[in-house]
C-alpha cells in the first residue's frame, strides 16, 4: 500500500507541476486545450488517491469543492492497479504499467464584431550602402507602418464555430530506480475562419506547418523529476486566466527537457502556512516556438541553435501557489545579411521573466455566514521581456527585434499583465472575469537613407487591453454550458525621425457559447 | 576630356542661401544628381536623361521645399529627403495632450519617371506634405500608374505591381513615398488580421 500512494503521489507531482494549481482539486471548471489535458489527469490521480479518505480530506478544505463530474470508468479493470476500488486506471498487459484513459468533447460557436483592426507593414527603405560590388543601392533602412486595417467588405471576422476534443492516456509503473510515467494528450482542434474573400473555411490547428503537431498539444515521459517529450512550458502559470477567452500571459506547450525537484513539507510558519512545499525547475524547451519575426526587419535562420533556457520557482499550499520564472531566449539575425550579404550576422539574447500567484479561498471563512457556500479564487501574473515577445502571450502585433542595415540588433521590450476571478455561486454555477493589459515597444536605430544629414529612424509603441465575463453551469452527467463576452481594445503610436505620428486605435467585442462534455 | 566626363553628369546642387531656386538639367548616358539646401526656402528642379538616372536630395528649410524631378532612362532612381527644423511645438491646430515635436513648413515633390526599371522615395516631415509620382514603364502593359499622395491622416497603403511596389504612409507630420523595383523591395506585414 506504501508503494502504491508512493506511485501515485509521484504522478500527481508529474501533472501537478504542469499544472501547477490544478493539482489541487476544482470544479469541473470549463478548460480548454493544455488546461483540461492537465486537469484531467489531475481528476484521476485524485481518485486515485482516494486511497487514503483521509489524505483527500486533507487535501480539499481551503479549495472550491471537486463536483463529481460524469462516472468515467471507460475501462475497468481489476488487479493490482484497482486501488482501494478505484476503477480508473487498468493493467496494461505484459508491460506492468497501469493506465487510465480520459477525454471531453467540446463545441463552441462564437461571434467577433470587430470590423477593423490594426495591423503593421515593415520595409526595408532602398538607401546606398556598401557591399561585395561597392557602393549600390540595397534594401537596407528599417521602417514600420502602422494602420487600421478595414476589415468589412473582405471581413476575416463574424460568426465561427469549433471544438476542442481531446483523449488523455496516462500511464506509469513503479521500478526499483523509481517511477516511469507517460501521459499523452491528443485530439481535434478546430474552428471556422473566413479568408479575405470571405469565404467559410474549417481550419485544422497547426503548429510550425503540421497538422499531426497541431493535433497532439502532450507527448511526454517522466522519470522521477526527469521529463522528456511535448509538455507546458516551465514559463507558463497554470493558465490564462478562468474564462475562454485568454488574458495576456503566455501557455504554451513546447518539445523540452525539464527536470525538477520538490521540497515538500517546508516547515515554516506551519501554524500560518500549513503543509507548505515547493519545486525548482529547469527545462530547455524548443525555441522556433517562441520566435516572433516578421522576415524583413527580423528573420531567424532556419533551425535550431540553443534552446529557450528556462527556470522556475514554485511555492504552494493548499489554497495558494506564487509562481516565479525566467527564460533566456537566443536571437540570431539574419535579415540585413539576407538585402546585402557584405553584412554580418549578429547574434544576442533576449529574456523574459514573470510573477505570477494564485489564491483560492471559502467566503463563508471571510465573511462569515452570508458567504454560504461560495467560493473564490483569484489569479495574477505580470511579466516583462526584451527581446523575447512571445512569452508576453500577445497577439502577433510586435516583433522580437529590429536589426539595422548592418546587422546591429534593437531588442523590442514589452510588458504584460492579467488578473483573472472565479466566483462558484453554487455547486453548479460559477462566475468569472478576466483582465489584461501589456505593451510594447519596438523601434531602430538611426540611420542614414543616404549621404544625408538626417538620420532616419522609428519608435513604435503598441498597447492593448481586454476584459472578459463567463458564466458557467454544470447539468450533470458531465455536461457543461457556457456564455462569455468580452471587449478588446487596441492601439498603435509611432515616432518618425524624432516627429510624433498619429496614434491609431480600434476595439471590438466578442460574444462565445459553449458546451462540454466529459467521459 | 576624360572618359569619365564623357559618360557621366554629376550635378551637386547646394545652397544655403533663402528663396533659392535650382534648375538643372542632365543628358549624359549616366547621370548622378545631389542636392542639398537649406535655409528658409529652397526649390530644386531637375530632369535627366540618360541610361541610368540618379538623384539624392535634401532639403530641410523649415518654411518650404520644393522639388520637381523629372528622369527618363532604362533606370531611374530618386530618392529625397524634405525635412524642415522641428519647432519643438505645435500651435496650428487644437492640442490633444501628446508629446512630442512636430514639425512645420511646407514639402512639395513631384517625381516623374519614364525607364524600364523606377525607383522613388520621397520622406517629407513639415505642416503640409505633398507628392505626386508619376512613372511610365515600357515593361508589362504600358500603363501608367499615377498616384497623389494625400496631405494629411494616418494613412497607409500599397499597391503591388508587377513592375514594383508602392507604399504611401502619412502620418501627422511625417509622409513617405517609396516605390520599389522587385529587387530593392523587401516587405512583410504581421498583426492581428483575424
Amino acid at each position: 500500500m506504501k508503494t502504491r500512494t508512493k506511485i501515485v503521489a509521484s504522478f500527481a507531482c508529474a501533472a501537478g507541476i504542469a499544472g501547477a494549481s490544478t493539482a489541487l482539486a476544482q470544479p469541473a471548471s470549463f478548460d480548454k486545450g493544455v488546461d483540461a489535458s492537465i486537469l484531467e489527469a489531475t481528476r484521476a490521480i485524485e481518485e486515485l488517491n482516494a486511497a487514503s479518505k483521509t489524505r483527500v480530506k486533507e487535501k480539499q478544505p481551503a479549495n472550491q469543492p471537486a463536483v463529481r463530474a460524469a462516472p468515467r470508468p471507460v475501462i475497468r479493470m481489476t488487479g493490482p492497479c484497482n486501488l482501494n476500488g478505484n476503477t480508473q486506471f487498468f493493467q496494461i498487459p505484459y508491460i506492468g504499467f497501469c493506465g487510465a484513459v480520459h477525454g471531453s468533447f467540446t463545441g463552441f460557436l462564437g461571434k467577433d464584431f470587430a470590423t477593423e483592426d490594426i495591423a503593421f507593414t515593415t520595409q526595408r527603405l532602398p538607401a546606398f550602402r556598401y557591399g561585395w560590388r561597392g557602393l549600390g543601392l540595397s534594401a537596407a533602412v528599417p521602417m514600420l507602418y502602422y494602420w487600421k486595417n478595414p476589415l468589412v467588405g473582405k471581413t476575416t471576422s463574424g460568426a465561427y464555430t469549433g471544438t476542442y476534443s481531446m483523449v488523455n492516456f496516462l500511464a506509469f509503473r513503479n521500478t526499483d530506480y523509481g517511477t516511469i510515467s507517460v501521459f499523452i494528450n491528443a485530439g481535434l482542434f478546430a474552428r471556422t475562419e473566413k479568408n479575405y474573400e470571405g469565404e467559410t473555411r474549417i481550419t485544422l490547428n497547426q503548429i510550425n506547418g503540421h497538422y499531426w503537431r497541431g493535433a497532439f498539444d502532450q507527448a511526454w515521459v517522466q522519470f522521477g523529476g526527469l521529463r522528456v517529450g511535448l509538455q507546458p512550458s516551465l514559463f507558463s502559470f497554470s493558465r490564462t486566466g478562468y474564462t475562454f477567452m485568454p488574458g495576456y500571459a503566455s501557455y504554451m506547450t513546447t518539445p523540452a527537457v525539464s527536470y525538477t525537484h520538490r521540497i515538500e513539507n517546508i516547515n515554516v510558519l506551519p501554524d500560518l502556512l500549513p503543509r507548505l512545499g515547493a519545486s525548482i525547475s529547469v527545462s530547455a524547451e524548443d525555441p522556433t516556438l517562441r520566435r516572433y519575426p516578421d522576415g524583413v526587419l527580423s528573420r531567424y535562420p532556419t533551425g535550431m541553435g540553443y534552446p529557450d533556457f528556462v527556470a522556475q520557482l514554485r511555492v504552494g499550499a493548499p489554497a495558494f501557489v506564487v509562481h516565479a520564472s525566467g527564460a533566456m531566449h537566443e536571437i540570431r539575425d539574419v535579415s540585413a545579411n539576407a538585402y546585402n550579404s557584405f553584412m554580418p550576422k549578429y547574434s544576442t539574447w533576449g529574456w523574459a521573466a514573470q510573477l505570477a500567484g494564485e489564491y483560492r479561498w471559502k467566503w463563508s471563512g471571510l465573511v462569515g455566514p452570508i458567504g454560504g457556500e461560495m467560493y473564490g479564487k483569484a489569479m495574477l501574473s505580470a511579466t516583462a521581456t526584451q527581446g523575447a515577445l512571445s512569452y508576453l502571450g500577445i497577439p502577433y502585433m510586435s516583433i522580437d527585434y529590429v536589426s539595422s542595415s548592418t546587422g546591429t540588433i534593437q531588442r523590442s521590450s514589452g510588458q504584460a499583465i492579467m488578473g483573472s476571478y472565479e466566483h462558484l455561486w453554487t455547486p453548479v454555477f460559477k462566475t468569472s472575469i478576466t483582465g489584461a493589459a501589456f505593451q510594447t515597444f519596438m523601434g531602430s536605430a538611426p540611420e542614414f537613407l543616404g549621404f544625408g544629414n538626417v538620420a532616419f529612424g522609428f519608435n513604435t509603441q503598441v498597447r492593448g487591453q481586454r476584459v472578459v465575463g463567463n458564466a458557467e453551469y454544470w447539468a450533470g452527467e458531465g455536461w457543461a454550458f457556457g456564455l462569455e463576452g468580452g471587449w478588446t481594445w487596441s492601439q498603435a503610436n509611432g515616432q518618425y525621425l524624432g516627429g510624433r505620428g498619429l496614434p491609431v486605435a480600434v476595439n471590438f467585442p466578442n460574444v462565445l457559447t459553449y458546451m462540454r462534455k466529459a467521459f | 576630356m576624360s572618359r569619365t566626363s564623357l559618360l557621366a553628369a554629376i550635378f551637386l546642387l547646394s545652397v544655403m542661401n533663402s528663396a533659392f531656386a535650382q534648375m538643372a538639367t542632365q543628358s549624359a548616358p549616366f547621370n548622378f544628381a545631389i542636392g542639398i539646401s537649406s535655409g528658409s526656402q529652397s526649390s530644386i528642379d531637375l530632369s535627366q536623361s540618360g541610361f541610368v538616372n540618379v538623384y539624392y536630395g535634401i532639403q530641410d528649410s523649415n518654411q518650404a521645399n520644393q522639388a520637381v524631378i523629372s528622369q527618363n532612362g532604362l533606370n531611374n532612381y530618386s530618392q529625397m529627403q524634405q525635412v524642415g527644423d522641428s519647432t519643438g511645438a505645435f500651435n496650428g491646430g487644437p492640442s490633444d495632450g501628446r508629446e512630442g515635436p512636430r514639425y512645420g513648413g511646407q514639402n512639395y515633390a513631384a517625381v516623374t519617371q519614364n525607364g524600364v526599371e523606377n525607383s522613388s522615395q520621397i520622406l517629407q516631415m513639415g505642416g503640409t506634405n505633398v507628392a505626386a509620382v508619376a512613372q511610365n514603364s515600357h515593361v508589362g502593359n504600358g500603363s501608367t500608374p499615377r498616384v497623389l499622395v494625400p496631405t494629411d491622416g494616418p494613412i497607409y497603403q500599397s499597391y503591388q505591381t508587377p513592375e514594383g511596389y508602392l507604399s504611401l504612409f502619412t502620418t501627422d507630420s511625417m509622409s513617405l513615398a517609396v516605390w520599389t523595383p522587385p529587387g530593392l523591395t523587401a516587405t512583410s506585414n504581421f498583426g492581428r488580421m483575424h
